[in-house]
């Protein structure tokens, strides 16, 4: 008797244990605000236009309803941001299309479209799967505050560029999912498992 | 074919005697001046925010400080300026000698200091008018 007890229970912990992987949810993050309904609203990135590497205007709205990554660079950044790029493109690489890429420049004067488009060529992407994009540098150190602050354990602190590359993983209503350390090639390798996770919810729609 | 491989040795030598100046005679150099652009570029989100609350601190253009707010903003922006156009001038002599290199990397240890320097003295003079 205690026998088959023992065995019914090893057999439930096993079934326990074995809970699908895929049950996993990508939480959103940054802080949650309460709207005047008193409903809870997640960290939301703000919208935006940009100028691309081809010179054509695009808006935080073409992306809606896709995840993509998004981090912040410049084309002359001597050492961070091409460890980070080399990690981007591998993520380019692996995905084809199925995840877009979106970097933005804080260095607009001169990162214009022409020399991002420079830059693209050089990498060897295409603009309809990775976007380099250039505006307004205010602007895009406030953006960046949105896209960082959810990366910041301290709800508190200051976010904005903290150039520590990090690549952002958000979703296709604008909120933040994951992240990875853009210098860290194991932390993007993990970052796949979330990317893969997110795009799933999207793909088949 | 001897005289082949004979002509084409200075080349060859050349192109292997290329310094890797992360790793060669200058390493050492190299770090010290990636160092103090490390250290400062991350200023970079302190002058945006700064610059943001001198705005907001100083927006009547009729108050006796308000020339002072602006041409702060003015040295935030230029320190600013001095980090990006650094950024974009440095270019290590990939095809120079060793000795070429070193003369290179302590040029540019004395201007990434100065911009340095440039960037913490005028955040240092902002967050004294902000308080």
């Amino acid at each position: 008797m205690i026998y088959r007890l023992i065995t019914l229970a090893c057999l439930a912990l096993l079934a326990t244990s074995c809970k699908d992987a895929s049950d996993k949810v990508l939480p959103k993050l940054g802080r949650t605000t309460t709207n005047a309904a008193g409903e809870e609203v997640p960290h939301k990135v703000r919208s935006w236009t940009f100028y691309n590497q081809d010179s054509v205007e695009v808006t935080s709205a073409s992306l809606s309803g896709q995840p993509y990554l998004a981090d912040f660079f410049f084309t002359s950044c001597p050492s961070i941001c091409p460890k980070v790029t080399k990690q981007m493109l591998r993520i380019y690489d692996h995905y084809d299309g199925r995840i877009k890429l979106v970097s933005f420049s804080i260095d607009p004067k001169r990162d214009t479209p022409a020399k991002l488009q420079r830059y693209a060529n050089n990498l060897e992407v295409e603009s309809s799967k990775w976007l380099f994009l250039t505006g307004d540098k205010d602007f895009t150190l406030d953006l960046a505050d949105d896209y960082f602050v959810a990366a910041f354990e301290d709800p508190d602190a200051p976010g904005g560029f903290d150039h520590s590359g990090k690549i952002i993983l958000v979703d296709g209503d604008g909120h933040v999912r994951s992240f990875a350390e853009g210098t860290d090639p194991d932390d993007v390798t993990d970052l796949f498992a979330d990317i893969d996770l997110l795009l799933k919810d999207y793909e088949g729609k | 074919m001897k005289y082949l491989l004979t002509s084409l040795l200075p080349a060859i030598m050349l192109i292997a005697c290329k310094s890797d100046i992360k790793s060669g005679p200058n390493a050492e150099l190299y770090t010290e001046v990636m160092a103090i652009h490390d250290e400062v570029m991350p200023k970079m989100t302190d002058i945006h925010q700064i610059k943001k609350e001198i705005k907001k601190q100083y927006n009547d253009s009729t108050s006796e400080n308000y020339a002072a707010s602006v041409e702060m903003l003015g040295a935030l922006t230029a320190a600013d300026e001095g980090m990006m156009s650094w950024m974009a001038d440095f270019k290590i002599p990939e095809q120079a000698s060793p000795e070429d290199q070193k003369e290179y990397l302590q040029q540019q240890k004395i201007a990434i200091t100065q911009v340095r320097n440039d960037m913490l003295s005028a955040i240092e003079e902002a967050k004294a008018m902000t308080q």
